[in-house]
């Protein structure tokens, strides 16, 4: 019997391990996908290598690569992208670590109140989750970017058309700024070379500005795993989890067990309620099922997999809010062609951005021709030229929305350091028709997968109010930075950021759990990751807030389980690339 | 469940409508055209005699088709100075996306790791060599492509072989499924194209024409997922919607993906390129190949590297 077991090594189950570990508790992370002990031998920063969705090293898909990926079905156009292996979809994230919207908590009486999803606020304030912020900011730790030459034509571009730059870590105008981001800053050669052997640890130290985070980050090369540029959880989070006996005074180290994809929560009835009592798991390499009882279990393997996990273990839904109400910030993509290198293929996956309270964020993105070609490929308005699939979309950007085939995407690609891509993030509405089920048509051999409705045309006025105005802002920003040629291409949901689909509330008749992260309907069950977000939180980057989050889900579970007091307030965490971290990684050889 | 394609007769008035109608989805698919081009090789295997066709001979014709079909689509995506971006009125100076080999990229994805359902391609496939001829109306003798007697021996026993793979919900590689609905979609979108150069209808078509097929896969106006949607089980319709547009957008994506990608030129047990991808040399990316890292540090937005609240 261990006391917590955690379903899911992403962006927020390695959190709560992290912090558990550090109290005592006994915790074991149960991770479907691969261990990824050896990146710089397994990885590469190729792209089909790396994000071919169907073969690639990172992949939502088991570890042996030989096999097919795991399937989801989309009932509604969609693509996703989310990882399996420890670190999960964090492996290939950008590290962008903004705070929420403050608009987007419970209490919020700013002038602009209304211009938020009131109706599925958080149930507590912003100011009850700043500490768990600051925190987490310390632990991974999060820092202010470094810039390029992509992110200095962004911060001229946008001072050009009358924005301000925002200096504090709290959103409260429209404004620009340096992201602040969970990679660490370069030092030493860092930077400052493109000469592989000037760029080994400890000669570079951080980001060594190589433009692969996409590919899953392993800079610079011959650090210790904990040193490694961007915290993904696999460099951060995980490596304290498993050494927490080594930093942490009362600590025991988490254990992990990867290839380990759980098909079912076990339940027993304890004074009428339904109680969490463990988990069973298939080891994906061989299909021999494990069982194995915990005190409590957590739920973290994500936004698309919680539900179906949910309701294959035929958990109690008696108001239906399983699954409902995923947001996907109603990403777009507005890519401008310039007449002058804009450094676009170098530096952090993305360095800067601008938020607009009340209608989401634009930033700036560093990614590689093919993953570029693709990603325009994903248009919701047809072929320019040929077809608009009933939108073709015109704005400040250059003829319909649409995506370029042919002789025009060949041009458009001609020179790939010369284009900057602006992602847009829209602050999407909870709405009860986007959804996560388990399939009625297909299995696979863990269980029915997850079917996914998310209806782009149909979101809410707001939302796709919203959109429209960040899409034509980049392109603002694009032409102001000198852009001769600007394509929108009006994209399909893109599931990169996929929140709230377990969200936390207060009114049981529309949230799965409640204030302290656990189920309404089921005791010893919580929530850590995405999924628990009770809102797209204004637009920013979701990971920081669920990490936050589950920081504060832990204290809960200490106090409620395990007769403990919380610490956040009371105590100063330890950073993931302290010294006695890294001696105990090296030592442990992880 | 089984799902078998209009059987062929062999004898009687009913019977030769039905083999007409399987003539005709053979044809449109771009299995007649395959058998034809490669025929003398199907011979000189020896293997193929009237009845009994092997899988590898099956692989070989379904492969040829698949990949003259990808051919078309890579050169739609990414044109350059190959035959198929000249056959679709839109080529250019250098090379495209068929020079890094697209069209084995996606065969090789989409055959081996598109983790669809394992039968819904049969079941499609299935569903549109019923529906095809009802709807598409069958193919006028002029455009018929003539055969030897010997090839039609040749697909008689392929048609039978196809049948009997349906039938037993052997699974039809997805690769294969997609380029025999281009294919089939190709010759409504354009009759004439039944017949003439390349192996594949889809690669006869005009850039345009090419848009039409996808336009009416991606929109469904008139769709193909109407076209089938009543051979279908309840279930497997539900699943028809995401299947086409997925479909679409997932072979664009793919193609785009593999033309720009260091694929072609990757040893897969070194990791490293023996060559400079063609996806690299057309977007100038990396110039001087892989990097761990790039001199790119200007300092801090107005010398802030560091914020405190
Ligand atoms: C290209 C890209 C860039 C991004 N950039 C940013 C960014 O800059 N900032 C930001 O905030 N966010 C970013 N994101 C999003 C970020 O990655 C996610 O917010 C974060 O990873 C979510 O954490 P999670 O724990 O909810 O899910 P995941 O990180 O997806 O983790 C879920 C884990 O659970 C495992 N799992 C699933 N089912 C099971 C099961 N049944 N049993 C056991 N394990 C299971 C999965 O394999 C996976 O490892 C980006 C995403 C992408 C794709």
């Amino acid at each position: 019997m261990r006391d917590v077991i955690i379903i899911g090594a992403g962006g927020g189950g390695p959190v709560v391990a992290k912090e558990l570990a550090a109290q005592g508790l006994d915790v074991l992370m149960l991770e479907a996908g691969g261990r990824n002990a050896n990146p710089e031998q397994d990885w590469t920063h190729f792209e089909d290598d790396g994000n071919n969705p169907l073969s690639g090293a990172q992949r939502f898909g088991p570890s042996d690569r030989s096999k097919p990926a795991w399937y989801r079905q989309l009932t509604t156009p969609a693509m996703n992208m989310n990882m399996a292996g420890v670190g999960g979809t964090t492996q290939i994230y950008f590290g962008n670590s903004p705070r929420a919207m403050p608009g987007a908590f419970k209490g919020y009486n700013g002038e602009d109140a209304a211009d938020y999803d009131r109706n599925f606020e958080f149930p507590f304030s912003y100011e009850e989750l700043r500490p768990y912020y600051e925190w987490v900011e310390e632990t991974l730790p999060v820092q202010t970017a470094a810039m390029g030459k992509n992110e200095q034509l962004f911060y001229n571009a946008c001072e050009n058309i009358g924005m301000n730059c925002q200096t504090s870590r709290d959103i409260s105008r429209d404004a620009y700024r340096p992201q602040q981001n969970a990679v660490l800053q370069p030092g030493g050669n860092a930077g400052l070379s493109s000469t592989a052997s000037e760029l080994t640890y400890p000669n570079a130290t951080g980001c060594t500005m190589c433009g692969h985070c996409v590919q899953g980050c392993y800079e610079p090369l011959g650090a210790p795993r904990n040193l490694k540029a961007k915290r993904s959880t696999d460099n951060s989070y995980v490596p304290m989890a498993l050494t927490a006996d080594a930093w942490a005074t009362k600590g025991k180290a988490a254990s992990i067990i990867s290839d380990a994809f759980v098909t079912k929560i076990h339940t027993s009835n304890v004074n009428g309620k339904s109680t969490a009592t463990g988990v069973s798991w298939r080891n994906t390499l061989t299909g021999e099922v494990v069982s194995e009882n915990a005190k409590v279990v957590v739920m973290a393997a994500g936004c698309l997999e919680n539900p179906r996990l949910w309701q294959n273990s035929n958990l109690p839904n008696s108001h239906d809010w399983v699954g409902r109400g995923l947001t996907d910030h109603a990403f777009d993509l507005v890519c401008g062609q310039f007449p002058f290198d804009t450094g676009s293929t170098k530096g952090v996956g993305s360095s800067a951005r601008a938020d607009f309270p009340g209608k989401g964020c634009i930033e700036p993105t560093t990614i590689g021709p093919a993953f570029l070609a693709a990603n325009l490929n994903m248009s919701d308005s047809g072929m320019r030229g040929y077809y608009d699939n009933g939108r073709g979309v015109y704005g400040q950007w250059d003829g319909p929305s649409g995506r370029p085939v042919g002789k025009e995407l060949k041009s458009f690609l001609t020179d790939i350091n010369k284009i900057m891509t602006m992602l847009i993030i829209t602050d999407d509405d909870v709405e009860a028709d986007n959804r996560v089920l388990p399939s009625s048509l297909l299995n696979d051999d863990n269980g029915a997968v997850s079917e996914i409705t998310i209806n782009k045309r149909t979101r809410s006025a707001r939302t796709l109010a919203n959109r429209e105005f960040l899409a034509n802002k980049a392109a603002d920003i694009l032409r102001a930075a000198g852009a001769t040629n600007i394509v929108r291409a009006d994209i399909v949901p893109l599931l990169i950021h996929v929140q709230s689909s377990m969200r936390m509330g207060d009114d049981p008749t529309n949230s799965v759990i409640n204030a302290n992260g656990e189920a309404h309907e089921v005791d010893a069950l919580y929530i850590a990751d995405n999924s628990a977000l009770s809102n797209a939180l204004g637009g920013p980057n979701p990971t920081l807030t669920t990490q936050a989050l589950a920081t504060r889900t832990s204290e809960k579970i200490m106090q409620k389980h395990f007769a403990g007091t919380p610490w956040v307030t009371s105590s100063s965490p330890l950073s993931s690339i302290d010294n006695l971290v890294t001696q105990a990684v090296m030592s442990r050889g992880l | 469940m089984k799902k078998n394609l209009p059987t062929i007769k062999t004898d009687g008035e009913e019977e030769s409508s039905h083999f007409k109608q399987r003539r005709d989805f053979l044809t449109r698919s771009g299995i007649v055209g395959a058998v034809a081009a490669i025929s003398p090789m199907l011979l000189a295997s020896n293997k193929t005699q009237a009845g009994w066709i092997s899988n590898s001979v099956i692989k070989q014709v379904l492969d040829a088709v698949t990949l003259d079909t990808f051919k078309g689509v890579t050169a739609f995506v990414m044109p350059g100075n190959d035959w198929h971006s000249i056959t679709q009125g839109e080529a250019t100076w250098g090379v495209g996306g068929l020079a890094a080999n697209t069209d084995q990229y996606l065969l090789e994805n989409l055959d081996n790791y598109l983790p669809w359902p394992k039968d819904i391609g049969n079941s499609i496939l299935s569903a549109l060599g019923g529906a095809l001829s009802e709807s598409a109306g069958s193919i006028p003798i002029s455009l018929a492509i003539l055969l030897k007697p010997v090839e039609v021996i040749i697909l008689n026993a392929l048609d039978k072989k196809l049948d009997a793979l349906i039938g037993d919900s052997e699974v039809i590689p997805l690769g294969h499924v997609f380029s025999l609905i281009l294919n089939i979609t190709a010759t409504i979108v354009n009759p004439l194209t039944i017949n003439g150069g390349h192996i594949s209808a889809f690669s006869r078509l005009t850039m345009s024409e090419k848009a039409q097929v996808f336009q009416r896969l991606e929109t469904g106006e008139p769709s193909i997922s109407d076209l089938i949607g009543g051979k279908l089980s309840a279930k497997e319709n539900a699943f028809l919607p995401d299947l086409m547009s997925t479909f679409i957008r997932s072979l664009l994506q793919l193609a785009t993906f593999g033309s720009m990608s260091e694929w072609h030129a990757l040893d897969k047990n070194t990791k490293a390129l023996n060559q400079i991808p063609i996806g690299w040399q057309l977007s100038n990316y990396l110039p001087n190949g892989p990097v761990e890292g790039h001199d790119d540090l200007l300092g801090y937005w107005q010398g802030r590297s560091e914020i405190d609240a």
